[in-house]
């Protein structure tokens, strides 16, 4: 069975009501729905309430999904209002402490590894500093790998916004990994 | 294509978006302009970092969690509930018996005696309001399950 169908199959038995399947497919997505929470949010605990709901609700709409969008495409969108609607109850977005992620590697070099270990930390903390909607669009870009379409179907904003937040968030985020790093701009 | 021009299309050509006749002339002004190739070429290495950043890790109680808060069919609207279909029908039968009585059609109590008919106008009206309400009870318990989905 095809990567596509052997998710197909799973989408299907999770909306007959398999909590095994539909278990699978938390597995698959829970990086990506956390990502873009916290990317809405801000705040690492509130992602993690707002995935937890974003699940539970798939879990109950399972059976409206017609396969008309990608499942994860449809998963994004439910994450996507959830995350607005907890961002609009509380409008004081904070940057709390964002652990590391999981070290991707690649580095033979100790001193390069922890160089870039570095750059990758002051990255993020520029990253957690923009305002929500050029975040949304950079890390749904650059972090989760969509396409400028994906995006606007996802959050419902216009292609063109999309392009101009993604282009101006990473002008902003350019700007602060330069002054955070205290060097000259690259 | 001069500088200002270059720099507005600069992260359209990052992402491969341009279309064949901009991106020409936007490399061919490349090719004569040091200081916009060094622009380019730091925003091409800025974006590699950023394409290699990896996503934040969720915290390891998220799937323990999700799976234990899903909702069982105890938790929710039960779908197959024999309870609705009963009531409704109970309360159908009720509203024909009490029609039939009122209109005279059956014979009432013990006595044997036949109730004639009321008022023609309230027969028809109170017909028409059972009907109404049976035919809303049942659309709303075909669309329910859809509706449950949809909102919840």
């Amino acid at each position: 069975m095809s990567f596509a169908g052997a998710e197909t199959d799973l989408v299907r038995r999770a909306s007959e009501g398999s909590s095994e399947a539909f278990e699978e497919l938390v597995r698959k997505y829970q990086r990506y729905v956390f990502n873009l929470s916290l990317s809405v949010l801000g705040n690492r605990e509130e992602a993690f309430d707002a995935t937890q709901e974003t699940f539970i609700r798939a879990w109950r709409a399972l059976a409206d999904f017609r396969g008309d969008a990608r499942f994860s495409t449809w998963l994004y969108r439910i994450a996507y209002r959830v995350s607005l609607t907890a961002a609009t109850r509380r409008r004081d977005m904070s940057i709390d402490e964002l652990p590391e992620p999981a070290c991707i590697g690649g580095e033979s070099d100790p001193e390069e590894a922890a160089e870039r270990a570095a750059d990758r930390s002051t990255l993020r903390r520029a990253l957690m500093g923009l305002s929500p909607p050029y975040r949304t669009a950079i890390v749904l870009y650059h972090l989760e790998g969509l396409s400028y379409e994906e995006i606007a179907s996802i959050t419902g904003i216009p292609i063109g916004t999309v392009r101009t937040h993604l282009h101006r968030g990473r002008e902003i985020l350019k700007r602060e990994v330069e002054k955070l790093a205290g060097g000259e701009p690259r | 294509m001069n500088c200002s021009d270059a720099r507005q299309l600069t992260h359209s050509w990052l992402d491969h978006t341009l279309d064949d006749a901009d991106s020409v002339a936007f490399q061919a002004h490349l090719s004569r302009c040091p200081d916009c190739e060094a622009l380019v070429d730091g925003w091409t290495v800025f974006l590699h970092d950023l394409n290699a950043t990896s996503q934040w890790e969720e915290p390891e109680r998220l799937l323990p969690a999700v799976m234990a808060a899903l909702p069982t069919q105890d938790d929710g609207v039960d779908e197959d509930s024999w309870l609705e279909p009963s009531a409704l029908f109970g309360l159908f039968f009720l509203c024909v018996v009490g029609l039939l009585r009122a209109s005279g059609r059956v014979i009432g109590g013990l006595s044997g005696q036949i109730h004639r008919a009321y008022s023609p106008i309230w027969v028809t009206v109170s017909w028409v309001v059972v009907g109404l309400v049976f035919a809303s009870t049942v659309v709303y318990m075909l669309l329910r399950k859809r509706v449950h989905a949809k909102f919840l």
